[in-house]
């Protein structure tokens, strides 16, 4: 017995109210929410409706799509159009531009930083006239859905320090991720399901992916992200065993709640309402997920726009679906990953597969969400955790060229809830530096949680003795790309 | 340091001094002459220490108005009063021990007779005068220090408007009648002054005028503050008006300063466009000229934006529970208003009276509900047509059809509807046709024909989306119910 659990045990004499009283992560109101004197006290207190109860804001994104592309997709490839590196290609990357910038190992030796152009072709699309690589055929088709923001900026230039900082707002593990946040924040807008649901290609490889950047961090493990299976059954053990019928299931999860409910008396531990919450929810989830999960009711035109893949469970096509099926049934934040962008050398070839498996589903979900009436309170986000050099990683050749990882500038896009379609930002002609409307990942992380209704200063949890929070002490909500 | 101005300011402590002594000998004196009690010889004591502490609050007075700051008129009336005060101070010590010295004398001398009754008249004329002079000063005195030190609109800040015309002052502002539409407004009183109160007034108002700014007036704003520049009608940027509150947050000179909240975007925009609009005061705002995007700045600034959710109060917790156990997932808009978003489809829960019955207690409260896949009588569309507040609704694959959907009309915020793989045919048109706030319209999978979807797309502003799938293709992709 440590001496917090000793502590807590010698209060179990108080009644049970005082505790959850004190306890920071049940009711949640701990300093900053109670601050807000002038708010109307939300009516709504139960663990469906979060810690705030309700928004600080009206959210414009009831919900999130979040298709992480892990690795790091090309910016140079995709969406920002950089002529000038046609007309240098080959030449030194000029000290000047890169200005200091540290490199990774794995070109920090080499003796020649060769500018490397874009092997594909671009054109402009929409009235945006935003300029889309031949790779996009599908997503070039719908620019002006899609805000287009070619001026991210991150601090890491290595694999798990930028993807951690992306999901977590810290480069260092340990902090909750962004779903996890906003289920502690937002609660859930459909009690059958889990708020946060993570979906990993089946159909793709590369770099890892690990649990922590759906993790719960140090708020409630109530708030992790559940992570659905890459095959047949998204969930397993659904079905009761052979032999135990529904009553039976009903009489033993009766006896078992008694049990951890002994337990909780005894030692105060939030994580045991925790679990057994997550139980109530695996007893709900028997008969949710066949309903969200199963494709056999979707029409042939839905294949059709998503691509023959979405018919192969796990695929990244058949993820976009269910992620819009998700959609329909209120999840609140729906993460999506596909790993593989991490072209160091062979570029186009590795680059050119990527965008076949992604394409179509991510227009495609974009399109369907917005013929149903979801864009308008659905945000989706398409980007990785940092971009890719302008220079050659290896020996610059037609198809060999690689480029490393830049954290400098690197270009994603957002769709849906109550954000303004256009292009944003611009780096200099070497697409190496950025020259206007820089958007920080924390910024980043502010301005999607504006969206959702949330103020980021004020939603914190306080751990070890200090209140934290998704944008740590950063973070300007971005707010010319409002709607 | 000054030891003459460290020495003077105790002016302020000492003044309470003959206010308190001779007050009560003023009173003391008056309740002695006419009552039947004795007069105390201590009478004259405090007479004579009320007039020195008067003479002292005089002296360090005077020096204390040798400093600057403050007006020569003031100075002169309160100096004026003040004087008087420890004048006559000395006058009743002088007069009063005169009149009843005799008394004071024979009592001391003939103490065995101490019982016979008083003989002599009491000096009531002159005690009334006097005493009532003095107070009469003391207050006067008093009253014109404090204007020196509170202003001269303190006391009557908060006094009614009969006190205030008394004391000649102008009535208490009217309040403004509450805006509900641009072509009501007056650009100064509703657009101007209220962000000026909100944001600027509490460091530059009539009595605090911090860099000599007063924001509180539009003759004040024209006169400016320490910079003369305050306001260059016409031309926003050159003024500090406008510089001041578009600096970077972190600059010394940005206002509001000491981290007080700052002005919103949209309040920056107004203040812009009322400078280069040539600072119109009287005027209503149809007779300005305003763009687009100065109208969609305030109407966010006044609140009447379409996205704007005027305050309502919050439902009960009854209120919101009966809605639950009806099957709804009900959740507050936002934690300043009590606005619901409601959301039957996910427990596609049958609609029964219980529900209507939880529904209509809270009908102005509905700003979103969402009855996908709900089977709807004609009695529960008709209850949907009362919740006037209603800005989303969907009723994507519920059973509403051209007997039904004519309810809706009357719905006149609805700004988003979704009737997406429901029975609606081309009757629909009419129906949304008079729906003033309608922004987008959701009909794929519906029996619309795309000949007419044309026809309204062409006519009306109202976003369609619709794409012409086979309805039974739209149809088979709704998920079956529980």
């Amino acid at each position: 017995m440590n001496r917090r659990q000793f502590i807590k045990g010698s209060a179990a004499g108080l009644s049970a109210s005082a505790m959850l009283g004190l306890s920071n992560s049940v009711n949640g109101m701990n300093a900053s929410t109670l601050a807000q004197a002038k708010d109307l006290s939300p009516i709504l207190s139960g663990p469906n409706n979060g810690v705030l109860g309700a928004p600080h804001l009206p959210a414009k994104a009831k919900r999130v799509i979040y298709l992480f592309q892990s690795g790091g997709p090309s910016q140079l490839e995709t969406f920002d159009y950089k002529p000038t590196l046609a007309k240098r290609h080959g030449q030194q990357l000029p000290d000047e531009v890169r200005g200091g910038q540290v490199l990774t190992g794995m070109s920090a030796q080499q003796s020649s930083l060769p500018l490397a152009k874009s092997v594909f072709d671009f054109k402009q699309y929409g009235e945006s006239g935003a300029w889309v690589s031949e790779l996009l055929p599908h997503t070039s088709k719908i620019v002006d859905d899609l805000c287009i923001i070619r001026s991210m900026k991150t601090d890491a230039i290595n694999h798990d320090p930028a993807i951690t900082f992306l999901q977590t707002g810290f480069p260092i593990a340990g902090r909750p991720s962004i779903g996890a946040w906003s289920s502690y924040g937002l609660g859930s807008d459909n009690p059958n399901l889990p708020p946060f649901i993570v979906m990993v290609s089946a159909n793709s490889g590369g770099q890892p992916l690990y649990a922590r950047l759906w993790g719960n961090g140090f708020l409630p493990s109530i708030h992790q992200g559940v992570q659905f299976r890459g095959g047949k059954d998204p969930v397993l053990y659904l079905n009761n065993p052979p032999g135990v019928d529904s009553s039976n299931r009903k009489q033993m999860m009766e006896h078992f709640r008694r049990l951890q409910d002994l337990q909780y008396q005894q030692w105060q531990d939030e994580e045991i309402r925790s679990r057994m919450a997550q139980y109530d929810m695996a007893e709900r989830m028997q008969a949710s997920i066949p309903d969200a999960t199963d494709l056999s009711d979707e029409p042939d035109w839905v294949f059709d726009m998503y691509g023959e893949d979405a018919k192969t469970p796990g695929t990244y096509a058949a993820n976009c679906l269910l992620a819009r099926r998700l959609a329909e049934r209120n999840v609140k934040f729906i993460q999506l990953y596909h790993q593989g962008w991490d072209q160091h050398d062979w570029l186009p070839g590795g680059i050119t597969k990527q965008c076949k498996n992604t394409d179509q589903a991510s227009a495609a979900l974009v399109t369907d969400l917005k013929q149903r009436g979801l864009l308008d309170d659905t945000l989706v986000i398409w980007g990785g955790e940092f971009g890719r050099t302008n220079y050659s990683q290896g020996k610059l050749t037609e198809q060999g060229y690689g480029r490393d990882h830049h954290p400098g500038c690197f270009s994603i896009w957002m769709a849906g809830g109550g954000i303004k379609p256009g292009v944003y930002g611009e780096t200099d002609e070497f697409g190496y530096n950025i020259v206007k409307n820089e958007v920080h990942v924390h910024d980043f992380h502010a301005t999607l949680f504006h969206l959702m209704g949330i103020e980021h200063e004020k939603l914190t949890y306080k751990y070890q003795g200090r209140r934290f929070r998704l944008t740590d002490v950063h973070g300007h909500v971005i707010k010319d790309i409002l709607a | 340091m000054d030891l003459f101005q460290f020495v003077a300011r105790f002016h302020v402590l000492v003044l309470h001094l003959p206010i308190g002594i001779l007050m009560l000998a003023a009173l003391l004196e008056t309740h002695m002459v006419f009552g039947k009690s004795k007069r105390p010889y201590l009478l004259n004591v405090i007479w004579f220490w009320g007039a020195i502490s008067a003479t002292g609050a005089c002296v360090l007075g005077w020096m204390l108005s040798q400093a600057d700051g403050y007006a020569a008129d003031a100075i002169f009336i309160h100096r004026s009063f003040g004087i008087s005060v420890a004048v006559i101070g000395f006058v009743c010590w002088w007069l009063f021990k005169r009149a009843y010295a005799e008394d004071d004398v024979t009592q001391g001398q003939s103490r065995p007779h101490a019982s016979q009754p008083q003989k002599n008249a009491k000096p009531k004329l002159l005690v009334s005068v006097l005493s009532g002079a003095q107070l009469f000063f003391l207050f006067a005195t008093g009253h014109y220090g404090a204007n020196m030190t509170h202003g001269e609109t303190y006391l009557v800040e908060h006094a009614p408007n009969l006190v205030r015309a008394v004391a000649g002052f102008p009535p208490h502002k009217a309040a403004r009648p509450p805006i509900t539409s641009l072509d009501d407004v007056v650009v100064y009183d509703d657009l101007i002054a209220p962000m000026l109160e909100q944001r600027c007034a509490s460091c530059h108002n009539d009595s605090k005028q911090k860099g000599k700014l007063n924001l509180a007036n539009m003759e004040a704003i024209v006169k400016g503050g320490t910079s003369s520049n305050t306001l260059v009608i016409g031309d926003a940027d050159a003024s500090e008006l406008y510089k001041r509150i578009t600096l970077n947050p972190s600059h010394k000179e940005f206002m509001p300063a000491e981290g007080k909240p700052p002005l919103s975007d949209d309040q920056v925009a107004i203040i812009k466009w009322w400078i280069n609009a040539g600072a119109p005061v009287n005027e209503r705002l149809p007779s300005v000229a305003m763009e687009k995007s100065d109208k969609v700045f305030a109407m966010n600034v006044l609140g009447l934006s379409p996205e704007a959710f005027p305050a309502i109060p919050a439902i009960t917790l009854e209120q919101a529970n009966a809605l639950e156990n009806a099957g709804f997932v009900v959740k507050q808009i936002d934690r300043t208003n009590g606005y619901l978003d409601l959301d039957l489809s996910i427990s596609r829960r049958p609609i029964t009276a219980e529900t209507r019955a939880a529904l209509s207690a809270v009908s102005q409260n509905i700003a979103y509900v969402n009855l996908s896949y709900a089977t709807l009588s004609a009695q529960d569309m008709a209850l949907l047509s009362t919740f006037t507040g209603l800005k989303r609704l969907r009723l994507e694959h519920a059973s509403v059809d051209a007997n039904t959907v004519f309810e809706l009309s009357t719905l006149e915020n609805l700004r988003y509807l979704n009737v997406f793989g429901s029975s609606v045919d081309d009757s629909i048109f009419d129906v949304v046709s008079n729906m003033p706030a309608l922004e987008q319209l959701y009909l794929t999978g519906t029996n619309v024909t795309e000949d007419n979807v044309n026809a309204f797309k062409t006519a009306s502003q109202v976003n369609i989306y619709y794409v012409a799938y086979t309805s039974a293709d739209a149809k088979s992709s709704a998920h079956g119910t529980e």
